[in-house]
């Protein structure tokens, strides 16, 4: 009998084996230098600067591509990237003097202002229908007098336009020679100037980074970066632990980064990412009153549910605007938590017995446990809020048609002044934008206006330090809690500064010895 | 159990008491896996329907003071993340899996029975019809088969039930089916034929009556694997959304936090297994019960 | 036999067609499309609408079901929508792992619950049922446990405790050892639901052969217990066997879709939940017919076996 298993057993195995020979597909080897491997955790979605969506895949194009200008790591500042200056006098005709000696990934030549010229072009192209277009929309004219200055003409000052031109999205610039060779493949055949090109990629399981060795600053520390696919949270935090990876992007689970902290690895974070607010629909009664909004913010105590839900990944906010953007101001009205206060406000109000309203939001996410603790302090001053939850696509619709009571917005921008101007400017109310309170004070209308075509620094900051002072006042959207981005890596990585998109430059990265 | 055993055979024999005493004396109690089911059911039911007016914590209720507390007197299976009570949770999560078991055996067993005994029964173009469609649907693997549905129809109870039941309902049909044929030829059958049966007779007092056993106990195994289904899609996220508890997404929620509280998500996950071991229990014992063959 | 087999094979078309059509009609019922998946809430309007136009989304239905089906049988499988990539590539890719983790949890659960089921047998037939009902029980209880759940607890024990597994990582086909390892926690876990139904398989199947009369003559003749076993009872209980490993197919490759995500397995079963998450409709569709259709061919297969086996089966 053993004499028999130990055949079936010999039988098996060397079935096992000839299976496993005749699926052998050679592995990418490896070359000498260092690499580093980092937790990526969702399926790649390509990397076309045109057409590129979702942090994920913005973070590989930051690495791949460069703008005229990038955000400095550590501080979140506009800094030179291929433009080594720029001036402007009008902020309508802006002149950049661009980098000499900068290659493109691989054979695709040096970089010149026509290379620029092509990608801005290719953006603005109804052909390549580029969602992005209409960040471009206001340049007139694209001139090179040499090939390393360019002068762009727009047709409105614009104050933020080095913003724009930033490297991330319609800032990119590619090489017209790589695009037109890839034709319907380029989100998977990017070829930049960045630190790094895509040496390989398997949709479903990794992708392959290797370093630039022409990059413009000279070559990054570490040579290879693999891209594991790791998409359950779980999953991923035991791979860190276990030294399969070096580096998990973007963990989000509280308990998780409790257990990583109390190890001993390196909790590389950016405070501050994004503001979730509350948009509350005037055309529902009670939130056409200033009053009741108010009473909305002072019944609910974000700090205590912030703690409780998770103290790393959240704090309670009270501006549209986060602390490090140039413009903000901390000289606002605020409403701390006060049931007692709100109560006498919904008296005052004409609601002594509360409301009733909706909070439009996704089947898929379900009631979050954010929402949870809001109707459960909500209930106790006497208003009563229902979860209305719809499948994505219509969420996303009714959101932006601005067909709801009650819904929230993440505002993860940059720009202090794209988010002033989409959720304040009466052109900018839904359905066209994302004013989904209708705010249309004219004070504050002008005050954006000439804000944005306002040369003078300082005089700029007045401008927008008093809208953020009438917003808060008039209460018209309600913030509630600001996000924290998580890398968590081994300690010898070092060098992870997340900016404020939550990218991080790998160029800055490296393994200790 | 014991408690209600032990008052039952003190109490008067007159009144509700009388009834109980004499359905304790039935053939099918005397069994003993009959009994050990009902011995693992009968209190989860009576503490589920007993859930509301038990001094307990409500579902959904938080409490910012209690977080991931260990199990106490005051909360039985202590508590999770947002201080809510998993007792609680559990019992309400309960009477959910118990509705999606209950609704899929029931959608299972009706459409089952019709259409398996109508294609059994009359054969030809019907039967031929019936069965084509319920190839289509065997051609499925029943979770790949609910996941796609679910993805279709959108989270939630109504299309959870749907979903688990389209898969289990061509089975049923061919059980029924295979029944009815193996009856249909047998001696007694022919019997009842000669007398000059009508075929609605034949069918209505010879076939269904004895079909109907067998169907019931697939029946309780189907419920038994919906609850176990709702657990792993709301593990995809695709069943039972939160803050609705439902054992499934009980159990998710907790097993991030195992090594931290392990009593989040293992207590709930014992209840599952409870309630189908129980379930096959049941089901077990009266197919012994029917079958003496099985003896 | 051949009359049997066409027959089979013109049920198993019209299943085959069947399925297609279903498949294609119900994906159409999803509420948004691939292009609202594929952008977030990040656009709307024109944008969106640009994004749709540029996917072909726009096409007519019965345009779009006609390509479908022209594809199918030309094996032209498309490109996805969201991402532009072959399916065939990725299916390529996909399938041999996919397979192969199947594979060898049939492998592995034969050659556990064989030996076990046996065993059991042997014991009870000889009055000692400890083994039989501990193995009754034991099965019961791994098969009503949620697969997610027991994979989790393997992860946090055998990879993160022990250190003996790996949790992540590529699969390096070129260094067997690593792949075994890699594979090993997945398998075993699909493998203890397959065992649990195959030993009591087995053990039924052994029994009865044990009580036959033919049985009970070898026996008395002298053989001795082993020559017994193998030379009835395994032969005999070999039928059942091969059928449930057959029909078990099924669940294997849907339990395969719940171990890919948790061990981050780049199998078919990922890809699958990947396409139902971008709603990328192409991927989907095409995923599930050819799930559906290997669970077809695997089906006729048992049947044709079953059917040369013991010509006496009726269908």
């Amino acid at each position: 009998m053993i004499g028999n298993i130990r055949k079936l057993l010999a039988a098996t195995l060397t079935l096992l084996a000839s299976t496993m020979l005749v699926l052998t597909i050679s592995s990418p080897a490896l070359a000498q230098g260092k690499t580093l491997t980092v937790r990526f955790y969702d399926d790649p979605a390509g990397f076309d600067p045109a057409n590129i969506f979702r942090i994920e895949n913005e973070n590989i194009a930051f690495n791949i591509f460069s703008g005229l200008t990038t955000y400095d790591g550590e501080t979140g500042e506009i800094v030179p990237d291929l433009a080594v200056s720029w001036e402007t006098t009008d902020n309508k005709t802006w002149t950049f003097k661009l980098r000499e000696g900068v290659t493109f990934h691989k054979d695709y030549g040096d970089f010149t202002a026509a290379d620029v010229i092509y990608s801005f072009n290719r953006i603005k192209d109804p052909a390549t229908a580029s969602p992005y277009a209409s960040e471009l929309a206001g340049i007139v004219s694209m001139e090179a007098p040499d090939p390393y200055t360019l002068i762009i003409e727009l047709d409105a000052p614009n104050g933020n336009f080095l913003h724009t031109v930033a490297n991330y999205h319609q800032g990119q610039i590619v090489s017209q020679k790589a695009i037109e060779e890839a034709g319907d493949q380029v989100r998977w055949q990017p070829i930049g100037t960045g630190p790094y090109y895509l040496e390989s990629i398997d949709v479903s399981s990794q992708i392959v980074l290797k370093r630039h060795e022409d990059y413009y600053k000279g070559p990054a520390p570490i040579e290879t970066i693999v891209f594991n696919i790791i998409k359950d949270e779980a999953t991923a935090t035991i791979a860190l632990r276990n030294g399969e990876v070096d580096l998990v992007m973007r963990s989000n689970k509280e308990e998780n980064l409790e257990v990583l902290e109390a190890e001993g690895f390196t909790m590389n974070s950016v405070k501050d990412y994004a503001v979730v607010i509350g948009v509350l629909n005037p055309e529902f009664e009670p939130f056409a009153n200033p009053l009741v909004r108010k009473a909305m913010a002072h019944a609910v105590d974000y700090a205590s549910i912030t703690q409780a839900i998770s103290p790393s990944l959240t704090q309670p906010h009270h501006s549209m605007l986060l602390p490090w953007m140039d413009v903000y101001t901390d000289d606002v009205p605020k409403y701390e938590y006060d049931p007692e206060k709100a109560k006498a406000l919904l008296v005052e109000a004409g609601y002594p017995d509360g409301f009733t309203f909706k909070n439009l939001g996704t089947s898929a996410q379900g009631v979050t446990e954010l929402q949870q603790f809001q109707i459960d302090f909500l209930s106790q001053v006497g208003i009563n809020m229902e979860m209305e939850l719809v499948d994505t696509p219509t969420f996303n619709q009714r959101r932006n048609a601005g067909e709801f009571d009650m819904a929230s917005r993440l505002l993860p921008a940059v720009n202090p002044d794209m988010i002033l101007f989409s959720y304040l400017h009466p052109d900018n109310m839904v359905p066209n934008g994302l004013n989904g309170a209708r705010y249309d004070n004219p004070e504050v209308t002008n005050l954006l206006e000439a804000a944005r075509a306002e040369p003078d620094k300082e005089k700029a900051f007045e401008m927008y330090k008093q809208v953020q002072q009438i917003v808060a006042e008039d209460a018209v959207y309600l913030a509630t809690y600001s996000n924290n981005v998580f890398w968590p890596g081994k300690p010898e990585v070092t060098g992870v500064h997340i900016n404020y998109l939550a990218q991080v430059n790998f160029y800055d990265v490296n393994i200790a010895e | 159990m014991t408690d209600i055993t032990l008052t039952t055979t003190s109490a008067p024999k007159t009144g509700p008491f009388a009834i109980l005493l004499a359905a304790s004396r039935h053939p099918l109690l005397s069994h003993a896996k009959v009994r050990l089911a009902l011995l693992i059911l009968i209190p989860i039911l009576v503490l589920t329907i007993l859930a509301p007016v038990l001094p307990i914590q409500k579902p959904l209720e938080t409490n910012l003071r209690a977080m991931m507390q260990f199990p106490s007197i005051e909360h039985v299976f202590g508590t999770d993340k947002m201080g809510r009570d998993i007792f609680s949770r559990t019992l309400a999560g309960v009477q959910i899996s118990l509705l999606v078991g209950f609704s899929v055996a029931s959608i299972a067993l009706t459409f089952g029975m019709v259409l398996g005994t109508l294609a059994g029964f009359y054969g030809g173009w019907l039967d031929r019809a019936i069965m084509t469609v319920v190839d289509i649907f065997l051609a499925f693997p029943s979770l790949l088969l609910a996941i796609g549905l679910v993805s279709v129809m959108g989270t939630g109870i109504v299309p959870v039930i749907f979903a688990i039941s389209l898969a289990d309902v061509p089975r049923f049909i061919r059980l029924q089916r295979s029944q009815v044929l193996s009856l249909r030829s047998r001696a007694f059958i022919d019997a009842a034929r000669t007398v000059d049966a009508s075929q609605y007779w034949l069918m209505t007092r010879h076939i269904v009556p004895n079909t109907i056993a067998p169907m019931l106990v697939a029946a309780s195994i189907a419920a038994a694997n919906a609850i176990l289904v709702e657990a792993s899609l709301s593990f995809l996220g695709l069943g039972i959304m939160p803050p609705q508890p439902s054992l499934g997404n009980i159990v998710r929620d907790g097993q991030t936090y195992l090594e931290q509280a392990w009593w989040i998500s293992t207590l709930p996950g014992v209840v599952i297994l409870l309630i189908a071991i129980g379930l096959h229990f049941l089901s077990d014992g009266v197919r012994e019960l029917l079958d003496p063959r099985s003896h | 036999m051949a009359e049997y087999t066409a027959k089979k094979l013109v049920q198993m078309l019209i299943t085959v067609l069947g399925v297609i059509t279903l498949v294609f009609f119900t994906l159409r019922l999803i509420p948004g499309d691939a292009a609202s998946a594929m952008a977030g809430d990040t656009l709307s309007g024109e944008a969106l609408q640009a994004l749709r136009e540029q996917m072909g989304l726009d096409e007519p239905l019965v345009n779009q079901y006609l390509g479908f089906l022209r594809d199918l049988v030309t094996v032209d499988l498309g490109e996805t929508i969201t991402t532009r990539i072959p399916i065939a590539e990725l299916l390529l890719r996909a399938l041999p792992i996919t397979l192969s983790i199947a594979l060898a949890t049939i492998v592995l659960s034969i050659l556990i619950s064989i030996p076990l089921g046996t065993l059991a047998a042997f014991m009870a037939h000889k009055g000692r049922n400890w083994l039989d009902n501990g193995l009754t029980g034991a099965a019961m209880i791994i098969d009503l446990m949620p697969s997610f759940w027991m994979a989790l607890v393997l992860l946090l024990i055998f990879s993160l405790g022990l250190g003996w597994f790996p949790a992540s990582g590529q699969l390096n086909w070129s260094d067997p050892w690593a792949l075994v390892l890699r594979l090993a926690l997945p398998v075993i876990v699909l493998s203890l639901s397959q065992v649990a139904t195959l030993a009591r398989i087995t053990r039924t199947a052994v029994l009865e052969v044990l009580n036959e009369d033919y049985v009970r003559t070898a026996r008395s003749m002298g053989w001795s217990e082993l020559r017994v076993l193998f030379r009835h009872a395994l032969k005999n209980a070999a039928l059942p066997i091969a059928t449930v490993v057959g029909l078990s197919f099924g669940n294997l490759l849907g339990g395969t879709v719940i171990v890919e995500f948790i061990f981050t397995i780049p199998g078919v079963g990922n890809l699958l939940i990947s396409g139902i998450n971008s709603r990328d409709y192409q991927l989907v569709q095409t995923l599930i017919v050819f799930y559906a259709l290997l669970f077809v061919v695997i089906n006729f297969a048992t049947d044709l076996i079953y059917k040369t086996l013991d010509p006496r089966v009726q269908f």
